[in-house]
């Protein structure tokens, strides 16, 4: 059981750093990216391209962060830019058309071309026993580099004047920019940040388990629940209920089967919107 | 280079025969306001007169659909706002000019994003905390959570704080008690000593006239009197309408 808690937090931790992406991207542009889950997939499968010819695996890896970066900031700046030029409500019924129209194109694209490619990475430790306890070493290094991830982007939004702008934007665009803000180049930075963080979940995850090019949908699915039930505008909110539901979740398809889970999962988010809309830390986060 | 475009020396600001609407409706009619390096002018009209948005198209939230603005000699109607306070104009709107989920230090941080404020910060900060004490005592609070005075304050401390030439200033005594709003007129005196030109809208005339170097008053968005503060004072039509006279 206490094993199955750790991998619970694992890939909730795996599930915030979606979470967070959502969130920003959300709370700067009022684009809710429901393309989101397939950055993760697309950056596991450019670290699958360079492994398989015979690129070493941390370069490859780094390699996949690094174009789904430039992915990313080349659809910022075309197709999502599009989106910022409508306002108020129409710009987020656009925003979901447009992110959801690219959702299915890559997970199309790559259904299509590389239908059994599977990102996986093993390392070659020993699982470690403590006491009766045995913990994967995999598991134990996808949650400390998630958190070493949530750390880090903890303090970039606190201490650097990048971080307290962006903060700000979300908080109050005009009054951001009364302070010297330019909103723009921002929107694009968190647009490539978010698009870095879930590919680095999509590596993560194939940390402790397989990354197959159908996943995405599951990611952007789970990212959104997250997102949700943490309160679109907080980022503590998100790391907590990435948390909570990575162990519910996980806990739910060990007993249950994946099927019902997703049931108790929806269920849980149902209930979490009805009683706390603002989200599960409400105005705080 | 530098270039003088428009408006005479000593004038910081200069407002040559602005239109302003939002969609249709035409707020600012054919608006001429200047501001000289030093002042405090003041700018009283009732509601609905365009006070309000005259001020956001001064800082550039709302684009004029004619006529130019020179600030400190250049051409700044059509910039974004966040080009107008690189220059030196700092707006303080009535409502809001915080960020509620920030520290009061960390809203404080956001007055120095202009670059050329970060450099100066140390000076700046001592100074906003001499003339709002409280401020320091609530550095580590969230400004959510300040009463609507030390939210005023914070407010004014902020734009303060990204070194402005012109300080503008929307109802700063609004919705606020009586002494209160001496303190806060107080400082905007303290303000302006110190070397900040201050452009001001205000409901509350009596106070305002006593710090003001000159007044407009502007009504259905037309400059209808202008004035230095005394003339304005004792107009038959200002007491009747501003001083309850």
């Amino acid at each position: 059981m206490l094993e199955l808690i750790i991998d619970g937090i694992t890939f909730g931790l795996l599930l915030s750093l979606l979470g967070v992406g959502i969130t920003l991207i959300f709370g700067l542009g009022e684009i809710l990216n429901l393309a989101h889950g397939e950055f993760a997939v697309i950056c596991a499968m450019l670290a699958l391209i360079f492994m398989e010819r015979g690129v070493n695996t941390l370069l490859s890896i780094i390699l996949g962060l690094l174009i789904t970066g430039l992915i990313g900031l080349a659809l910022e700046r075309s197709l999502i830019s599009l989106v910022y030029r409508a306002r108020g409500e129409t710009r987020i019924l656009l925003g979901i058309f447009i992110t959801f129209g690219l959702s299915l194109a890559i997970h199309s694209y790559l259904v299509n071309t590389i239908p059994k490619a599977f990102f996986s990475v093993k390392l070659p430790f020993e699982a470690i026993r403590i006491g009766g306890l045995i913990i994967r070493p995999s598991t134990l290094l996808s949650a400390v580099i998630s958190v070493l991830a949530l750390v880090l982007l903890e303090v970039f939004l606190k201490k650097t004047y990048t971080g307290k702008a962006i903060r700000a934007i979300a908080q109050d665009e005009m009054d951001a920019q009364l302070c010297g803000v330019n909103p723009a180049p921002l929107r694009t930075l968190v647009f490539i940040l978010g698009a870095v963080m879930a590919g680095l979940a999509g590596i993560l995850y194939g940390l402790i388990a397989t990354v197959a090019v159908i996943i995405g949908v599951d990611f952007t699915l789970l990212a959104l629940i997250v997102a949700i039930v943490g309160g679109v505008r907080s980022i503590y909110g998100n790391i907590l209920s990435g948390v909570i539901l990575g162990i519910v979740h996980t806990i739910a398809s060990f007993f249950l089967g994946a099927y019902l889970s997703l049931v108790i999962l929806l269920s849980v988010t149902i209930i979490i919107i009805l009683t706390r809309p603002e989200g599960i830390l409400g105005e705080k986060g | 280079m530098f270039t003088w475009e428009g408006g005479s020396l000593n004038e910081i600001l200069s407002i040559k025969d602005v239109y302003a609407a939002y969609g249709d409706l035409t707020v600012l009619e054919r608006i001429n306001l200047e501001v000289k390096e030093g002042e405090i002018v003041l700018v009283l009209g009732s509601n609905g007169a365009g006070k309000t948005t005259l001020l956001r198209t001064i800082s550039g939230i709302l684009q004029p659909k004619k006529g130019q603005i020179y600030f400190l000699g250049r051409r700044i109607d059509g910039l974004p706002p966040y080009e107008i306070v690189n220059l030196g104009i700092s707006y303080v709107p009535a409502e809001g000019g915080i960020f509620p989920k920030m520290s009061v230090m960390e809203n404080l941080d956001m007055g120095t994003y202009v670059t050329k404020a970060r450099k100066k910060k140390g000076e700046r900060l001592h100074f906003v905390f001499q003339l709002f004490p409280i401020l320091r005592e609530r550095k580590d609070q969230l400004a959510g959570t300040l009463s609507g005075g030390e939210r005023r304050m914070l407010s004014i401390a902020r734009a303060l704080m990204s070194l402005p030439k012109l300080l503008i200033l929307d109802e700063p005594s609004f919705g606020l008690a009586p002494k209160v709003v001496s303190e806060l007129f107080k400082a905007i005196e303290q303000i302006n000593n110190e070397g900040t030109t201050i452009l001001l809208v205000e409901q509350n005339a009596r106070q305002a006239l006593t710090v003001a170097d000159r007044a407009y008053v502007l009504e259905n968005g037309n400059v209808v009197l202008e004035g230095n503060s005394n003339e304005i004072a004792n107009n038959p039509l200002v007491k009747k309408a501003y001083l309850g006279m």
